[in-house]
């Protein structure tokens, strides 16, 4: 490689770099749309139980939720999804960052969960701070997302940073929806995804 | 180049080698025929760089079976994704000293 064919050659390396890097879509979308679908559907079920008052089996929506529909369903779409994109000759790599995160997310979440749970007198006059702690660690999350992932998270982020601040104005009697929304927010990034991603095979 | 005062790899100065290395750095495990694809290097050729890349720990390569028949998965080593940004850099050096 001498000088003079030094700046076509830096073109070239650019052109095969930006032909062969990760797509900047959510290909997991449906992984997304199912998360939000189990968390609305969590919510809508909390929520209804509770206004018919019958507390006893709230305490069992979620584990049977997140551990007998949610997980099982994240395992098989993952799975789906690898096969498909592996068909076209890459092997998505674990995004160890974007795991630690979430898992990170969801440790503090449960944390807090169980430490106003444990403190029954501030739970049972503030239960709706649990919302907006949850509401505050996703949007921390869609952040990140929206960095390594897609922008579409981004917009998820600003949505829901909206309805955390017109939810709390609104007042405690309508926290409940900040958790539908939390999920509403996910299925909306998880229909954004799956649009980009139609729209990247059409252009294709 | 040696007139520029650099010390350029002379590895992955080749050009196929070098695009290999580009269309590795993203981090994804990616097999031969997306290399050919995508880099349009004739099979022998491409396997014999492949094969330079992997003997001086630049690349790692991964034999697996899909429905009976061998795939290989070719991925960048932390020492490749070095050597690619330590050559990047070189090589802005010298267009902007060219300018």
């Amino acid at each position: 490689m001498d000088e003079s064919n030094l700046l076509h050659d830096v073109r070239y390396m650019r052109d095969v770099v930006a032909r062969s890097q990760r797509p900047e879509i959510n290909r997991f979308w449906p992984v997304t749309l199912s998360w939000g679908c189990v968390i609305t559907a969590g919510y809508l079920i909390c929520g209804l139980l509770a206004r018919a008052g019958q507390f006893a089996p709230l305490r069992w929506i979620w584990p049977v939720l997140i551990f007998a529909i949610a997980l099982p369903l994240n395992w098989y779409l993952v799975r789906r999804i690898r096969i498909r994109i592996e068909h076209g000759g890459v092997r998505p790599s674990f995004r160890r960052e974007l795991a630690l995160c979430w898992c990170g997310i969801t440790a503090i979440g449960f944390l807090w969960t169980a430490a106003l749970v444990f403190s029954k007198a501030l739970i049972s006059s503030h239960w709706y701070i649990l919302c907006f702690i949850w509401a505050s660690l996703y949007f921390i999350g869609y952040i990140v997302n929206g960095v390594l992932i897609s922008t579409e998270w981004l917009w998820a982020a600003a949505v829901l940073l909206l309805s955390i601040i017109v939810i709390y104005l609104a007042g405690p009697a309508f926290s409940w929806l900040l958790g539908l929304w939390m999920g509403g927010t996910m299925i909306f990034a998880g229909l954004m995804g799956r649009h980009k991603e139609h729209r990247l095979v059409t252009e294709i | 180049m040696s007139a520029l005062g650099l010390q350029l790899d002379d590895l992955i100065l080749s050009r196929p080698r070098l695009s290999i290395l580009a269309a590795l750095v993203g981090g994804d495990e990616v097999d031969f025929t997306f290399l050919q694809k995508n880099l349009g290097i004739a099979d022998g050729n491409l396997g014999t760089h492949l094969r330079k890349l992997e003997d001086e720990n630049y690349i790692r390569s991964k034999k697996v079976l899909v429905n009976r028949k061998p795939k290989t998965w070719f991925r960048i080593t932390p020492q490749g994704t070095r050597a690619l940004e330590r050559l990047l850099r070189q090589l802005e050096e010298i267009l902007i000293q060219s300018k």
